[in-house]
């Protein structure tokens, strides 16, 4: 009986696996056969013709976008690592702010009219604002700018794991010694150590840029549009010849987003190889720390500007340009969202608190009872691999197609799962990390003692990797509460989150009731990752 | 104290068993960008509720999520229980919704629709296409000109006024990018004012020659102005509503709206100033109307119908056709009303409305020249 157990326990992680990796792969394999099916090589071909300056401009920017994100976090984990020590844990909750917000945020502040124009108009005297005279070139930069630097925050967090276990304070030691400068300690030989640990955030950042639809449409160029508007643009349209398109369109940006991973791989190898080998900063000395405090103030300067406005903009009744401030204020926008939409603001966190602690239950119970943890983990890599890589408006549409042939599973079912398995990457990744941190002396030395797993789990790890565990909720959270795409192409509207009536109420003519929105949706991730953060700082294991 | 529980248990018990028995729920699908149209239909899900209706608003991002619901549900032969019970719709996705098969109807045989304008026969086609039952007109929509008064003393009243305001004043104008709506009706305007013969715009597109004539003198004039459009005409703003913040930090001096009435309402909540007026072409505008139609898998139709019939009563029309409420125009006959009907409905002469509210009707060209305009513009443009 006992081995009958055993054999169930052991096999049990393995049967969560496969039933995950069936579904995965027949939504992948419907929308891969739908799109195939309904596209011949011919129009296929004039389509990939036709976008090739929308393909060529997505490509570039996220590739670009990724890189400047990765430099520039690089430089700011240094900066915390060496000055900040644990008030870098504060970036964590920059994480949580809404990618809709930011958009809009950048908008208000780089506008002709935004905030930067109005203080400028202070000196200058006008009253009315300057010809705008934005093309795509300087949409491009910001969208690229924007972008790096959202995604900053998310690269830090993780690359300050990274850079603990490098030991860079050993490495420069030894390398000082040999007559480099910190600039060439820091280019030369932990550069390359550190990305080559950062694979999966690269990864991450990478696919997210291909399926983001807030980047792209709010801040991205229009002639041509990225590829991700162009998709949500031909889901949405009557025009026959837009929805013509999508097919051609799902086939480009998963054939893009290969090429952009196998595209960042090479660079990477390439990157590593130069820096490695490069002489160029053995001589150069210069003060690293400056660089990685310039962008940190950045970063940090940016979100307060951005947070400020949306504030600002919830309690505005007018707020004409030149004013720096609203010349008229109302609480109407807050009161309406509180009044309409509570019920649902409560169930959004509710929903993402259940999702993650599942998500969190499962991926440890299926660590803890599975003999093979290596194993487990590799599985889990490739399904997490497999739905990041698969650009998520592409993923949803599939389980969308799979939604009409399995019509058995109510549209809440489909909701929940779509949710879960948005989550189930990031999860990994940060339980497979704290993991791979957690010194396995403990266990061996409680295994001796003849205590039990499940014993040594509670008594042992669990105490240790509390702050580990509460950070993976609190992002798996932050995840979950943020999706939005579900209710648009898995619902279609039938059941939703409060960040998609928030995007909704965006599209209409109450800037102070979507800001409000705005603030109440940053509210509880927000809330929720500063406990942690403060948590994390002084209750330090 | 017992028996106190047991009657207070029975009661609402039998409460719970009317309640079951006698209401219904009407799930309305409906656009829920706007908070002023959602505060209209929450206020009148509030007075349904004493007709034991409970009209849930899903505030939807676009009308075409719903259609592939009602699309799936054909697909998967789920005729009866479906979750959509009543749609606001109009031009492209009625005529989807017809040719699909996907409307219950005829609905026009509820009580409130005789004080709906017969005669107008602007009612009975949706976009070119015969409306035949399948959908009751809830509101109506005119293409206006929004202009700050302050910086414009003579706003442009025709194409070639339009040409040379653009040209004077480059960088002040724009409209919404295609295919945004508001941007498709723009074009049709223009098209309006350029073809000779305004005739074939009530046509089906092919029978426009190749090439298409008006199509390409569009294309020229457009050609023409961009260059002197807000950013050069390198970016156009996503929606109508991306346009008023525009409008009220004078980024733009004159813009586009669907709603005679949108000066107005967003002068009164803040969002434009005080020196913001309406005019329209003078040769006419374009006008159309929206609908409330029930899917073919409603399982309330009959509520559904009840709602209906209240949403075009002259009580719900007079408050939505209010500037202080939602400021769009009715859809009902003034001359089939009594005179306590009639006077439900304020004045709503202010200045920021069109002087007199008089502006010659032009019908929405056939649905067929929308796509063909889109396509054209993706051509030329994109």
């Amino acid at each position: 009986m006992s081995g009958l157990k055993l054999l169930i326990n052991q096999n049990i992680s393995f049967l969560i696996i496969f039933l995950l990796f069936g579904i995965v792969f027949l939504v992948i394999g419907n929308i891969l056969y739908e799109s195939i099916n309904q596209l011949s090589i011919k129009s296929f071909l004039n389509d990939l013709m036709n976008f090739l300056p929308s393909i060529s401009v997505t490509f570039f920017n996220n590739i670009l976008s990724t890189i400047c994100a990765i430099f520039i976090a690089f430089f700011i984990t240094e900066y915390l690592y060496k000055k900040s020590s644990f008030s870098s844990s504060f970036l964590i909750v920059l994480i949580s702010f809404p990618h809709i917000s930011y958009c809009i945020g950048i908008t208000y502040l780089f506008a002709t009219s935004g905030l930067f124009a109005r203080l400028f108009a202070i000196f200058y005297g006008n009253e009315v604002p300057f010809i705008s005279s934005r093309g795509d070139g300087l949409a491009n930069f910001i969208y690229i700018f924007s972008l790096a630097l959202r995604e900053v925050p998310f690269l830090v967090l993780i690359g300050l794991s990274v850079w603990k276990k490098i030991n860079p304070n050993q490495i420069q030691q030894q390398v000082s010694v040999l007559g480099h400068s910190d600039l060439s300690t820091l280019m030369n030989c932990i550069f390359p150590l550190w990305i080559k640990s950062m694979g999966l955030p690269i990864l991450i950042i990478i696919a997210f840029g291909f399926s983001n639809f807030e980047f792209s449409s709010i801040l991205g160029p229009q002639f041509p549009n990225m590829i991700n508007v162009k998709i949500i643009e031909s889901w949405y349209s009557t025009n026959t010849e837009l929805m013509r398109h999508l097919n051609s369109l799902i086939m480009i940006t998963i054939l893009g987003v290969g090429l952009a991973i196998l595209l960042l791989f090479f660079l990477r190898k390439a990157i590593v190889s130069y820096f490695t080998n490069t002489r160029l900063f053995i001589s150069i000395n210069y003060n690293t720390l400056l660089i990685g405090k310039f962008f940190f103030l950045i970063v940090i300067l940016l979100f307060t500007a951005i947070i400020f406005i949306t504030f600002f903009l919830s309690i505005s009744k007018s707020w004409f340009f030149p004013s720096i401030f609203p010349t008229t204020f109302t609480l109407k926008g807050w009161s309406y969202m509180i009044e309409n939409y509570s019920v649902l603001f409560f169930h959004s966190i509710f929903l993402s608190a259940i999702i993650s602690i599942f998500n969190l239950i499962i991926m440890t119970y299926m660590i803890e009872i599975s003999q093979n943890i290596k194993n487990i983990f590799k599985m889990l890599f490739l399904l997490s691999l497999m739905i990041l890589v698969i650009p998520q408006n592409i993923m949803l549409m599939g389980i969308s197609n799979l939604m009409s042939s399995l019509p058995f599973f109510s549209i809440k079912t489909w909701f929940y799962f779509s949710l879960f398995i948005y989550i189930l990457p990031y999860t990994y990744f940060m339980t497979k990390q704290s993991y791979d941190d957690f010194n396995p002396q403990y266990i061996e030395n409680a295994d001796v003692l003849g205590i039990t797993r499940l014993k040594s789990f509670f008594y042992i790890k669990l105490p240790i990797m509390t702050n580990d565990f509460l950070i993976i909720f609190g992002v798996s959270f932050s995840v979950c509460f943020y999706q939005f795409l579900q209710g648009i192409i898995v619902t279609k509207g039938e059941e939703l989150l409060f960040n998609n009536e928030v995007l909704i109420l965006f599209s209409g003519e109450s800037i102070s009731t979507a800001s409000s929105g705005s603030l109440l949706n940053f509210f509880p991730a927000g809330l929720l990752l500063t406990i942690i953060y403060i948590r994390y700082r002084y209750a330090r294991m | 104290m017992k028996s106190l529980l047991n009657t207070l248990t029975k009661i609402i018990f039998l409460i719970f068993i009317y309640h079951s028995l006698y209401s219904a729920d009407v799930n309305f699908h409906a656009w829920g960008g706007s908070v002023i149209i959602n505060d209209f239909i929450k206020q009148a899900s509030k007075d349904l509720k004493k007709k034991n209706i409970n009209l849930n608003h899903t505030k939807i991002t676009d009308i075409a999520d719903s259609i592939k619901i009602l699309e799936t549900d054909k697909k998967i032969n789920k005729l009866q229980k479906g979750s959509i019970d009543l749609m606001w719709v109009n031009g492209e996705n009625f005529h989807r919704l017809k040719k699909n098969q996907l409307l219950f109807g005829p609905i026009d045989t509820i009580d409130n629709y005789k004080f709906i304008n017969t005669d107008d026969q602007s009612l009975h086609n949706d976009f070119g296409e015969p409306v035949e039952g399948l959908e009751v007109p809830w509101g109506r929509a005119q293409f206006v000109l929004i202009y700050d008064s302050k910086l414009i003393q003579k706003p442009p009243q025709t194409i070639e006024q339009l040409r040379k305001f653009i040209k004077n004043n480059p960088g002040r104008f724009t409209y919404p990018q295609i295919p945004d709506f508001h941007g498709t009706t723009f074009l049709k305007q223009l098209l309006y004012e350029i073809v000779d013969d305004q005739s074939i715009l009530q046509k089906p597109f092919s029978n426009c020659l190749n090439p298409c004539e008006p199509l390409k003198n569009l294309m020229i004039y457009l050609n023409d102005i961009h260059p002197f459009l807000w950013n050069q005409g390198k970016r156009f703003p996503k929606s109508a509503a991306e346009t008023v913040p525009l409008l009220s930090n004078r980024e733009l001096w004159l813009t586009i709206s669907f709603n005679p009435n949108m000066a107005a309402v967003n002068v009164s909540s803040g969002n434009l100033r005080d020196v913001t007026r309406t005019t329209s072409f003078i040769g006419g505008a374009i006008g159309n109307t929206h609908y409330l139609a029930i899917p073919f898998n409603s399982p309330n139709k009959k509520a559904s119908l009840e709602v209906i019939n209240y949403l075009i009563s002259p009580q719900s029309q007079a408050d939505k056709s209010n500037i202080e409420i939602w400021g769009d125009p009715t859809v009902l006959d003034f001359t089939k009303m009594n005179e306590i009907q009639k006077k439900m409905f304020l004045d709503k002469q202010s200045v920021h409305i069109l002087p007199n509210y008089q502006i010659p009707y032009l019908e929405e060209p056939h649905y067929s020249w929308t796509e063909a305009i889109e396509n054209e513009w993706f051509k030329t443009f994109n």
